[in-house]
């Protein structure tokens, strides 16, 4: 014969094991997995170029109007104008990645127009932000949402709007040099 | 051959987009399930594992396997993480027993496991936090006592101490709640 306590741990260790199999995990959210890979290149994409890279960190005053922009076009393309005028004065060959998780194919965009990251607008929404200049490699490109330029050895300089979260929210290409 | 979860680690802080995505589709269940049971809401969970994750991008050069294993090491993140969200309270807790998660019942005695599955989880719910990681470190989650002090950042005999103390208030609620679970254990537990 069990003891009584014996019966009420057997009770609650078969109760546990019932309660911890009773979680279905949902499957993963191709917005978020798609951000998370995003966040994960544009992290790599900045560690070897992090000795000449020049990144700009906007003051707040800007930061807080450009994400009151993103916000207020419901994170649409934006047109910028500082800085996105190419230095070489051709129209670089990028356009946004027709993509299935922002539902309807973006037009092709002017080379100094922001493009929505994939997956960004199902992320919440930009409270605070930075504005971050970096050189990128062309393969991470499509990652971001954009059309890489034919030359496969190429880099681009891009700014990107990054969230309080640190996941970018946009892109625009700045100049596009080959090496 | 598959790689194991330390080989994957090295190769994220590498930069190996694909090592990420590995170990993003093999440990996201673990992260999710954890933060589940210690924040009781489906939608921070989801957060939780998602801040889990991109934590792992900043912090992958900084792992030591020398240290813990890389899931205790994750469960060590999402536990600050979901920390800081019960700490804001931003989310509503599982209302019992109609939103809860999909429960894979028996048909023949799934009413009443279903009844016991939320009363448990009910219960684990309204523990003490700390009392609350340590049965869903050990006992949901199933971690070594040594794990489950890596993620808890304290010493394997508070996290004995705290199981231990857990079971007990699971035990007293669940006798208490007996009354409710007419032919339960059913037959065949035992």
């Amino acid at each position: 014969m069990r003891h009584h306590h014996d019966i009420d741990d057997l009770e609650l260790a078969l109760a546990l094991r019932r309660l911890a199999d009773s979680v279905d995990v949902p499957p993963i959210d191709p917005a978020r997995e798609a951000a998370l890979m995003a966040a994960f290149d544009a992290a790599a994409a900045q560690t070897p170029v992090r000795g000449t890279r020049r990144s700009i960190y906007w003051g707040m005053a800007g930061l807080a109007t450009a994400a009151a922009l993103l916000i207020a076009v419901g994170l649409g393309p934006v047109r910028a104008g500082r800085h996105g005028a190419p230095l070489e004065g051709k129209p670089l060959a990028h356009k946004p990645l027709s993509s299935s998780l922002r539902g309807v194919p973006l037009e092709p965009v002017l080379p100094n127009e922001f493009v929505i990251v994939p997956g960004a607008a199902a992320l919440p929404p930009m409270e605070s932000g930075e504005l971050v200049r970096m050189d990128l490699p062309v393969s991470v490109l499509p990652s971001l949402g954009v059309v890489p330029p034919p030359n496969p050895s190429a880099r681009v300089r891009a700014d990107l709007i990054v969230g309080q979260d640190g996941l970018p929210r946009a892109v625009r290409l700045v100049r596009v040099t080959t090496e | 051959m598959t790689d194991s979860d330390e080989q994957l680690m090295a190769a994220v802080a590498g930069g190996d987009r694909e090592a990420f995505g590995a170990l993003y589709r093999r440990r996201r269940p673990d992260v999710y399930r954890f933060a589940l049971h210690m924040t009781g809401a489906p939608a921070a969970a989801d957060d939780v594992a998602q801040d889990v994750f991109l934590a792992v991008i900043q912090e992958a050069a900084r792992y030591s396997p020398s240290r813990a294993a890389v899931l205790p090491w994750l469960l060590g993140i999402a536990r600050n993480m979901a920390r800081r969200r019960l700490a804001e309270r931003k989310y509503e807790p599982l209302p019992d027993g109609t939103a809860e998660p999909a429960v894979r019942a028996d048909p023949m005695d799934g009413i009443t496991r279903m009844r016991q599955t939320a009363a448990l989880r009910q219960a684990l719910g309204a523990l003490p936090e700390v009392y609350r990681e340590a049965v869903v470190l050990c006992d949901l989650q199933e971690l070594s006592y040594q794990d489950a002090a890596h993620v808890a950042d304290c010493a394997i005999g508070t996290v004995r101490s705290r199981l231990h103390r857990g079971r007990q208030l699971l035990a007293a609620t669940m006798r208490g709640e007996r009354h409710a679970f007419r032919g339960w254990p059913a037959p065949g537990w035992l």
